[in-house]
């Protein structure tokens, strides 16, 4: 018995085109979302990266607030994750 | 009977007692955060409140001397503007990528892709309201002419971005729930990948994916850093997505901590709390019983 070839009908045609354009547009479009964002972290990163230091991150504000680190940010960020998770964390997982 | 044996005994119930009362606690805390606010703005919601004026006004005036008014209906527009700009950009993005990345990648790729997208919702939603000043801001205004370019449109982009990674894991969630027999099927029966989703799979994951939908707009109904930020903070009911606005959320933001404790500005944004309060309640309601309509199946 000889292998049958497969000729394609208009119908198979029509489908195969318009699954390379659903295809191509579903993916245009997860581009058109990843691209801005790393557009916008990158962006972030390049203009702040001027004022990363180490001494930015452990010396606190000098000269009235306009000068010096942030580092009681730094802090108070730090104790407020400790906190909330230290609350959220046990009840979460045993009511879940 | 060993003494082990006696303390497992002993602490099993204990264990479970804590188990059930976190369980609880969960449906305790959100009740206990309602009867807060509405207590915090009850003197005024059940004595002075004129319901009409505050859900049908678009005067809202509380810190005039001669003549104060209550009127919400501008800020319930410019939730609704900015919410519905917003969804009309993340329901087709997100849908698309979580369509995209569950049914026409693989491997590594799906796996950076998620991780991509999962990284747009880690962005706090302050630094959100920051590129919407400093990035977009600009960009309007000069696109399209505007005198300011912190208005609706602004806005709008900055919160569907937003609201988009919760689209794309919800949506993702609903259309792996769907199970692979379905796609084999209809693959056997001749359709390509693309037929499979439109023609098997989205009436299959509906209720997930609208589910994945209203979740997104909950999250943009609440978002108010951002939109403190973004949208130019002016009364009045938008006409075209140029103009100002502000919503029910950066109302109670920026006025609270300048309203005396206890007067009449201050309950009436507690009331404007437990009209957000309900909306996103309602919201989030009819999600959470679209998803277990799926999950049944």
């Amino acid at each position: 018995m000889t292998a049958a070839a497969f000729h394609a009908t208009a119908p198979t045609i029509a489908s195969r085109r318009s699954e390379r354009l659903a295809v191509g547009l579903l993916g245009i479009v997860t581009a058109l979302l990843i691209l801005p964002l790393l557009a916008i972290v990158g962006l972030l990163a390049w203009l702040g990266a001027p004022a990363l230091s180490w001494e930015f991150l452990v010396t606190g504000p000098t000269a009235g607030m306009t000068a010096g680190g942030i580092f009681p940010a730094i802090v108070g960020t730090m104790w407020l994750i400790g906190v909330s998770l230290a609350v959220a964390a046990p009840v979460g997982i045993l009511a879940g | 009977m060993g003494w082990r044996t006696r303390l497992a005994r002993l602490g099993e119930p204990v264990i479970e007692a804590v188990i059930r009362v976190c369980g609880f606690s969960a449906i305790f805390f959100v009740f206990a955060i309602f009867f807060f606010v509405f207590n915090a703005g009850s003197d005024f919601i059940l004595h002075r409140l004129d319901l009409k004026q505050f859900l049908l006004s678009p005067e809202w005036y509380p810190t005039s001397v001669s003549h104060v008014r209550y009127g919400t209906l501008a800020l319930i527009a410019g939730t609704a503007s900015v919410t519905g700009l917003a969804m009309l950009i993340a329901v087709p993005f997100g849908l698309g990528t979580a369509v995209f990345i569950s049914e026409f990648t693989s491997g590594s790729l799906k796996e950076g892709l998620k991780i991509t997208v999962e990284l747009l919702a880690a962005i706090p939603s302050v630094v959100w309201g920051f590129i919407g000043i400093s990035l977009m801001n600009p960009l309007i205004i000069k696109l399209f002419h505007a005198p300011i370019g912190l208005n609706v449109l602004n806005g709008g982009i900055i919160l569907g971005l937003m609201s988009v990674p919760i689209i794309v894991s919800i949506g993702e969630d609903a259309l792996k729930a769907v199970p692979d027999a379905h796609r084999e099927a209809s693959i056997a029966l001749g359709a390509t990948r693309w037929q499979t989703v439109y023609k098997v799979l989205f009436p299959a994951a509906r209720s997930g994916l609208l589910a994945a939908v209203l979740l997104g707009v909950g999250r943009a109904i609440g978002e108010t850093m951002a939109v403190l930020m973004a949208t130019g903070h002016a009364v009045q009911i938008p006409h075209s997505p140029l103009d100002s606005v502000r919503t029910l959320t950066a109302t109670i933001a920026a006025e609270l901590g300048e309203t005396a404790h206890g007067s009449d500005h201050y309950q009436a944004l507690f009331a404007i709390g437990v009209l957000l309060f309900l909306i996103t309640f309602a919201v989030n309601l009819t999600a959470d019983l679209l998803v277990r309509g799926v999950r049944k199946q």
